[in-house]
């Protein structure tokens, strides 16, 4: 199927077919996120998800 | 030669050199290297050739501390033994494991590695495997390793005929060594219950304990209470250092490209730390199952993602193309460690059906387990986003360092330790060729040797040894025959 939206519009698309396709509650479940555990070689984990510290900031 | 019970053995007048007590992958396989030397031995396996009921109570007990399997349903008291359920997972423990460790107390084999690798060989033939291929690094810290999910062979199936086509091996089922005599130096005999009565004693010139990784220690445990002493006279650790793979869900990855590793036929990789990275971080080993998610398991940790990370979430998702397709679920087994309370005993009230004490197994993992499971999915994470492969969130329980789930796997169903091999009379029970320290003729066979237990799967590293086992007492035997005619 061709489409006219450019390929940022593609990803964001993407992303939010992502989001819609989940209950809306799982989102806010980590509303207030914990405080992210510094590390002091460039990584957080944040939401116990394992980060690259430019990724949050 | 198979007989059905002591009784048809005894008619026969068949006199063995060496008696194995147990018939699972440990005692066929140093049974069938001692019959390649012509050497003549028993085989005494206590069930039947299948499965029964009967047969399996003898194996119930209790466990006290973390909560673990029921002790007849973690293992199989038929010919074949554990053979019978086991998975066919195969993996040799690592060069590392067999290493002393600093940094956790009663590390470190007398053996290493390098001691067991020119019996591997025999090992592909005996549990018909492939050629392991060599790990991958995929950082400093990580490495991709192969685990062969090989057909599972039932030792019972694959050398019923052998067997019993062979004038060097009995196998006498239905034939329960009840206990081993000794006088301190020496196994004087074993004592026999079989076709429901006592049948006496049996006599060889060597005996091999084979019977898993928990019943060896009860075997020797209650052997040596008879005896006072006159089985395992250095009984410090006996029973001890008892060791499981502990194994749970433990997070899940999302990754940017699916295809970034060759994943196997169930669409699973394994993943293992560097020993420098077991180093820096103070932990042990440790096994990363990375198992493919089905697709709404993606959509989901995007979303998730896309709370704390929004632009890297929008990266993943451009980067599948919009097919939302590659997320994993990783189960974690990892190494515990060696620990003398850790322990199996014999039960002071629970008794079998002829009077002997039923197992009480003491088992709990501590804080260094803890660390392992935690600081390892994060070295995980860690490679996978400096990589650019993807990124893990490990699970809420590990982060905040909760209870461990009751309702998931608990552990591997790998029994090992209470016979442990080591140099220390304090500390261990067999040493380097697994003979019990300070007795003549009495060795142990399989994983209740096994001085750590790495995170493997230990099949594998049971039949090497056994293999190892069988050529050392092969040679001893021949040697010592050659000297009694010289």
């Amino acid at each position: 199927m061709k489409t006219n939206l450019t390929p940022e519009a593609l990803r964001r698309r993407t992303v939010l077919q992502a989001l819609l396709a989940i209950p809306a509650f799982a989102l806010f479940r980590h509303e207030t996120a914990d405080v992210p555990v510094q590390r002091a070689d460039g990584y957080v984990v944040v939401n116990g998800w394992v980060l690259k510290r430019s990724e949050v900031a | 030669m198979i007989f059905d019970n002591y009784e048809a053995f005894a008619a026969k007048g068949f006199a063995p050199k060496v008696i194995i007590i147990g018939s699972g992958p440990a005692g066929v396989t140093i049974a069938r290297k001692l019959a390649a030397a012509n050497i003549p031995v028993a085989i005494f396996e206590a069930g039947a050739a299948d499965y029964t009921d009967e047969s399996q109570d003898f194996y119930k007990g209790t466990t006290v501390g973390d909560p673990y399997f029921e002790l007849d349903v973690t293992r199989l008291r038929q010919f074949g033994g554990c053979s019978n359920h086991w998975a066919g997972w195969c993996r040799v423990m690592d060069a590392v494991d067999f290493e002393p460790k600093a940094w956790v107390p009663d590390t470190g084999w007398p053996i290493r590695r390098s001691d067991i690798e020119p019996f591997l060989e025999e090992v592909h033939d005996i549990l018909d495997l492939v050629p392991f291929r060599d790990d991958e690094l995929v950082s400093d810290d990580i490495r991709w390793v192969q685990l062969i999910k090989s057909p599972a062979v039932r030792f019972s199936e694959k050398y019923r005929d052998e067997i019993a086509a062979s004038q060097s091996i009995a196998l006498v089922l239905d034939t329960y060594v009840t206990e081993l005599q000794g006088d301190g130096k020496k196994v004087t005999g074993a004592k026999i219950w079989s076709a429901g009565k006592e049948q006496g004693v049996a006599t060889a010139d060597y005996y091999l304990p084979c019977t898993g990784g928990l019943e060896n220690s009860r075997l020797l445990l209650w052997s040596n209470e008879r005896s006072n002493g006159g089985v395992v006279p250095h009984a410090e650790a006996l029973g001890k250092y008892w060791m499981e793979h502990p194994q749970f869900e433990g997070g899940n990855a999302i990754m940017e490209n699916e295809n970034q590793f060759e994943m196997d036929e169930v669409s699973e990789a394994f993943f293992s730390p560097t020993g420098e990275a077991m180093e820096r971080e103070q932990i042990l080993n440790f096994g990363i199952r990375f198992i493919k998610m089905p697709y709404h398991g993606v959509k989901w940790l995007t979303a998730e993602l896309a709370c704390v990370a929004p632009e890297t979430a929008e990266w993943i998702s451009s980067g599948l193309g919009g097919n939302l397709r590659c997320a994993a679920q990783l189960v974690v087994g990892w190494e515990q460690s060696p620990r003398a309370d850790n322990f199996v005993a014999l039960s002071a009230t629970e008794r079998d059906d002829l009077g002997i004490p039923r197992i009480e197994l003491h088992w709990k993992k501590r804080e260094l387990e803890h660390r392992t499971l935690l600081n390892g999915l994060r070295l995980f994470g860690e490679t996978l986003a400096d990589k650019g492969y993807g990124r893990v969130r490990i699970a809420d329980w590990v982060v905040n360092n909760e209870p461990y789930p009751t309702d998931q796997e608990l552990a591997g169903h790998h029994h090992m330790g209470g016979t442990r091999m080591g140099d220390d009379l304090a500390k261990s029970v067999v040493d380097l060729h697994q003979k019990v320290h300070g007795m003549d003729n009495l060795y142990v066979g399989g994983s209740s040797v096994f001085t750590t237990s790495g995170q493997c799967n230990p099949t594998t590293t049971i039949v090497a040894l056994s293999c190892r086992l069988g050529d050392h007492l092969a040679r001893r035997i021949t040697q010592s025959a050659m000297l009694d005619k010289g």
